[in-house]
């Protein structure tokens, strides 16, 4: 193939393009559909637990419903607020991707699905990870408006404040292992649900991994931490003034953020993609969403196509088929397939890195169905009372966890 | 010190509290009723005060309708005629008719469906449905319109009776 190409290209050049088409790819297939989805996902669960439906027309289940919300967004007017700072509106959301985005460089999915096997990569997380806030405070205060500006100054305040106990208990994973690079935290972890690092030394590490979760759930603005887009108080807060596709960004940047804190994590703390009994039980939680939902597009089909047979068209079809309900054997029946299917998994091929790729992917995703479970149950914070938890609870118990997990470390 | 960790327990204990409420409502089935698909006009109570409806055969003009609605959105044009009688609904007795009716229009937009209109009226004529859809694209659309070309007929050929009649008299 190098044959053919123009000679002014240099093998590096070559290999440069690659690697980006590579990237490009990942992001492009890989991370923003899962966004997509989580919103899907959100929706439906949220739904569920307050005892409705959630959006189940558009396609079986309702899942192109994430492709119509996609598709308005597109099609919205590019607005901006007039005397706002027109350049840096239309910047602050790509920082926030920015930030969400080049994060995943570092997370090793397998053996050798990893972007960048960087021995800093703690550091880079954090650093990147900053880099929303940046894009959070120049929305809020380009939008020239005083609840987007309010909204911002919360976030910032919030995220500097919760920056600590997260670092904090980052270095927990980073003490026990000695390494700051996440493929050899991962590595440190094989061999059992008895590696993993929560459990590393007694409550301690458990601890540090709640602590861990609760200042992740405020870095990236979720419910019960989510001030600066309180919806109630400051409609909406930083984003207020954003319509279609830039809003659109900050939403994929926000489900992004939500699935890297959770990939996080899981590499630091819940043993990753490495081989154990566990992962039985998330990768059979997604293999039953995924079963679930090709049974579905499955048994959908010969309703499609009989009623397109009759002439009408693709959109209508979409539309205005009911929706099926499945009894509750059907439901088990795909549980109890997808849990089989997980045991062959564990049982068989799992040095494959696909299969590592799916048991970390699954594992990640089960944390961001927790953030969204924690989202639709607990109201929001006071400023008050979110200070005094990250002051006055988080850091000082998250000194506790690095004191006593290097107590813990001396005494075995 | 004690007070921090009861706070930090009382914290823990709510939050799992919040947690399993919402789990619990997981696995319960859903209240949405999906309106278009499931016939809601079925499952509304017996005594529901939906679009009225007005039954021509029974009614004897007799305006008692017209003269208590508050909104004044019903409105009836007669003509006296020959006396005829209808069977009431409510009293399953007849029930003189000698005024019959050239228009029974009720303005739905207008009307706020108070059911003042069915109270009054003799023979149970004037009644509630258990109908709810209104919608239209133009509000003239709305002035629901009883009368049919029967009835204008029969009151034709009962004043041309009532006319006869006199006539014969003098």
């Amino acid at each position: 193939m190098l044959q053919i190409l123009p000679s002014v290209l240099t093998s590096d050049m070559i290999h440069g393009m690659l690697l980006f088409g590579k990237i490009s790819l990942f992001f492009g297939l890989f991370i923003t559909p899962i966004a997509g989805f989580s919103v899907y996902i959100e929706r439906r669960l949220s739904a569920k637990m307050q005892s409705r439906i959630g959006c189940h027309r558009l396609g079986p289940e309702g899942i192109l419903q994430l492709v119509a919300d996609g598709i308005k967004m597109l099609c919205k007017e590019d607005l901006y607020p007039r005397g706002s700072d027109v350049v840096l509106f239309k910047f602050a959301p790509y920082l926030v991707m920015i930030g969400a985005f080049t994060s995943f460089a570092c997370i090793p999915f397998g053996d050798h699905v990893v972007m960048a096997n960087i021995d800093v990569g703690i550091v880079y997380l954090l650093g990147l990870s900053s880099l929303v806030v940046v894009g959070i405070m120049l929305a809020g205060w380009s939008s020239n408006n005083k609840w987007s500006l309010l909204g911002s100054l919360r976030s910032a305040a919030q995220i500097i404040s919760y920056e600590i106990p997260l670092g904090l208990t980052l270095l927990v994973p980073v003490i026990i292992t000695g390494s700051m690079n996440l493929q050899a935290i991962n590595h440190f972890q094989s061999g059992g649900v008895s590696k993993w690092l929560v459990f590393y030394a007694g409550p301690f590490t458990i601890i540090a991994f709640v602590i861990y979760f609760i200042s992740a759930l405020a870095e990236v603005n979720r419910t019960p931490f989510d001030l600066p887009e309180a919806e109630s108080e400051l409609v909406s807060g930083f984003h207020t003034e954003y319509s279609g596709m830039r809003w659109g960004l900050f939403f994929v940047g926000e489900y992004a953020n939500m699935f890297l804190v959770s990939c996080i994590a899981v590499t630091l703390f819940l043993g990753g993609y490495q081989r154990s009994m566990v992962n039985i039980a998330f990768v059979g939680l997604t293999c039953f969403f995924i079963i679930f939902l090709l049974l579905q597009i499955f048994l959908f089909l010969p309703t499609y196509v009989s009623e397109l047979w009759k002439g009408q068209s693709l959109l209508d079809v979409l539309m205005k088929t009911p929706p099926q309900k499945r009894s509750n054997a059907f439901k088990v029946m795909c549980l109890g397939g997808a849990f089989v299917l997980a045991s062959l998994m564990y049982r068989y091929h799992l040095d494959y890195h696909w299969i590592q790729v799916f048991v970390f992917v699954s594992k990640a995703y089960f944390l961001v169905l927790v953030m969204m479970w924690l989202r639709w149950s607990l109201p929001r914070y006071r400023m008050d009372q979110l200070m005094d938890l990250c002051w006055k609870k988080c850091i000082p118990i998250s000194f506790v966890c690095i004191c006593g997990t290097l107590i813990w470390m001396v005494v075995q | 010190m004690k007070h921090y960790f009861l706070d930090i327990i009382v914290g823990i204990k709510s939050i799992v509290g919040g947690l399993w409420v919402t789990l619990k409502h997981m696995f319960k089935p859903h209240q949405t009723i999906e309106y278009p698909e499931v016939n809601v006009a079925a499952m509304l109570p017996e005594r529901y005060r939906g679009i009225l409806q007005v039954d021509m055969d029974l009614c004897i003009s007799c305006l008692a309708c017209e003269r208590v609605c508050p909104i004044d959105c019903i409105k009836i044009e007669d003509v006296k005629g020959e006396k005829t009688f209808v069977t009431s609904k409510r009293t399953q007795k007849p029930t003189p008719k000698i005024k019959y009716p050239l228009r029974f229009d009720i303005d739905i937009a207008k009307c706020m469906f108070c059911g003042l209109c069915v109270e009054p009226c003799p023979t149970g004529a004037i009644r509630h449905t258990r109908k709810f859809e209104g919608s239209v694209t133009d509000v003239a659309d709305l002035t629901y319109r009883y009368v049919r070309d029967v009835d204008v007929q029969l009151a034709h050929t009962q004043k041309a009776l009532l006319e006869q009649k006199r006539r014969d008299k003098s």
